[in-house]
């Protein structure tokens, strides 16, 4: 049976098509510079050799365990210093004067690049797991808290006077309206936070440490195994991309179902 | 947007509704929360940088690893001229590369609001781009641009770039519907347009996005300062660090904080100024 293409379906094909032709506009162009780039050719390797080169990464015997301590950091960092930063925004968020206060110092301790204060957690925890873990923490945490604390301006005041004339109690306000007003906020401060703690690891991973993705980039490009390191750096792109991606998706879902929640008619 | 009174219903829910003329009461009482709240701030870091010259001056802490806050305090009074060079260094690396970022993030911006395909197309790479470690680029740059000043611009560039993108595409796809009615009935042509309708409209969001493009475009700068060790206050930090000099390192941190605040406060300040006087007209 034929099918009529609706307008969205048109605009499917159409960025799918644009897609793949990007795809091939950039290995194109990669390719016509690693051929004919002049002294660029020296630094663009051929996209053949890139292709070899992800095998011989991958088949590294070392790639497993340098993976290893990256996710291991990442991960230990965005549960510390992603519970830090819910409990400290709220912590700052429930007090009226001390969020007067506080916030615009999270707000401008948190635009500090944290990667300058990496010497801080190797003089304290010295060159190694801890130092990096520290390090990730420190990137989760400002995002997540900042998130938090900015996340008290969606409670409105009319909802909560509504729990008090409807007879709830201090923790039924907060459980019941103010932390599912405040938890698409948060959710993503935690999807900053995220991508802030995987750019402190790699960072500090590259400039010092002897594990890790980011210490594999610098010890290829120290090496001068270009095409190596390219894959690499491309690797680390796609993964946190596709985390990026999967939790912009779950975030849309989410918020989606609270609108539909909030749609529904009260029944009285 | 509503006033939040979060805490005073949280913290005392029985309490009952608010009696005529309690309103005049809370505003006042905020008011004056308003007025001591910088005060209140500045004693808590008065209190803070006084303890920990206490802890480091009573040996509790190595002051190896962490000097007296006064210690580098000196440094940075003492050596003055060295720092201004160095803040120097990271301001105008900064201010080159946030051209860039703002002409090329802007020009994508634009484009990708007047082809909507396009940008469907390119979404998902924008949001991978956003959450990916751009900084881990700089090897690359290090490579092709050699150990230099350029190669700290390019990476701070790259850095800048796509949250420009972002917030300008937005920016301009806030525009209402109306003015661009308006826009294709009065004027012209589409450069017409353009220039005294789109542009004007879709301006705040656009300093808005300008101004996010800035504070990545000078974080990027510092980081990629210390991760490389070319450049200003961030090659200083890592400099310091390699030969334990911790005064120097923590007057080149006091310095970090000192700029981004300042970065911060100004540009929110100018944004504000520019709502305003956008409100006004």
């Amino acid at each position: 049976m034929m099918t009529v293409p609706t307008n969205r379906g048109w605009l499917l094909s159409g960025v799918r098509a644009i897609r793949v032709l990007l795809l091939l506009l950039v290995l194109a162009l990669w390719e016509t510079v690693a051929s004919f780039g002049g002294s660029l050719r020296s630094y663009v390797p051929h996209v053949w050799d890139l292709a070899a080169a992800l095998g011989r990464v991958l088949g590294e015997e070392e790639f497993g365990a340098h993976v290893q301590a990256t996710l291991i950091a990442l991960g230990s960092g965005v549960a510390i210093g992603g519970v830090a930063g819910i409990l400290v925004g709220l912590a700052i968020t429930s007090v009226r004067s001390v969020r007067f206060v506080l916030e615009p110092v999270v707000l401008y301790l948190g635009a500090i690049p944290k990667i300058v204060l990496y010497p801080l957690f190797i003089y304290t925890l010295s060159v190694g797991m801890a130092s990096k873990v520290g390090m990730a923490s420190l990137s989760v945490f400002f995002p997540v808290a900042v998130s938090t604390v900015g996340s008290a301006w969606l409670v409105r005041p009319v909802w909560l006077r509504a729990a008090t004339v409807l007879d709830a109690g201090r923790w039924q306000a907060v459980r019941h309206v103010a932390l599912p007003a405040m938890l698409p906020s948060i959710l993503t401060g935690v999807q900053l936070g995220v991508a802030a703690g995987i750019v402190g690891t790699v960072a500090a991973e590259s400039k010092v440490g002897k594990e890790g993705i980011g210490h594999m980039v610098i010890d290829y490009y120290s090496r001068l195994e270009l095409p190596e390191m390219y894959v690499l750096v491309l690797l680390v792109f796609v993964c946190a991309s596709v985390l990026a991606i999967g939790m912009n998706r779950v975030l849309k879902g989410l918020r989606k179902a609270e609108e539909r929640q909030s749609n529904q008619p009260l029944l009285l | 947007m509503e006033t939040r009174d979060l805490t005073v219903a949280v913290t005392n829910p029985d309490a009952p509704g608010p009696p005529p003329g309690g309103r005049p009461r809370r505003e006042r009482r905020r008011a004056s929360l308003d007025r001591l709240a910088p005060w209140l701030r500045a004693l808590l870091i008065v209190g803070v940088v006084g303890l920990l010259e206490l802890v480091v001056g009573l040996g509790l802490i190595n002051p190896l690893f962490v000097p007296k806050p006064s210690d580098a305090l000196a440094e940075l009074v003492g050596d003055a001229g060295e720092y201004a060079r160095l803040l120097g260094t990271t301001l105008y690396e900064t201010a080159v590369a946030f051209l860039g970022a703002a002409v090329i993030g802007s020009g994508l911006g634009y484009l990708l609001w007047r082809h909507r395909v396009l940008a469907a197309a390119v979404e998902p790479v924008l949001v991978g781009l956003f959450a990916s470690p751009i900084i881990l680029l700089y090897p690359i740059f290090l490579i092709v641009l050699d150990r230099s000043v350029t190669a700290v611009i390019v990476q701070a560039m790259i850095g800048g770039i796509i949250p420009t993108v972002v917030t300008t595409q937005r920016a301009l796809h806030g525009v209402r519907a109306t003015y661009l009615r308006a826009g294709y009935l009065y004027c012209r042509n589409r450069r017409q347009s353009f220039v005294n309708v789109l542009l004007p409209a879709a301006m705040p969001g656009i300093v808005s996005g300008l101004r996010l493009g800035l504070t990545y475009t000078l974080l990027t700068v510092l980081a990629t300062e210390y991760l490389t060790n070319i450049g200003g206050i961030g090659a200083e930090i890592s400099g310091a660090y390699t030969l334990l000099r911790t005064d120097r390192m923590y007057a080149a941190l006091i310095l970090v904080l000192v700029l981004t605040s300042a970065f911060l406060y100004g540009l929110d300040r100018l944004e504000r100024a520019f709502h305003a006087k956008g409100g006004q007209g």
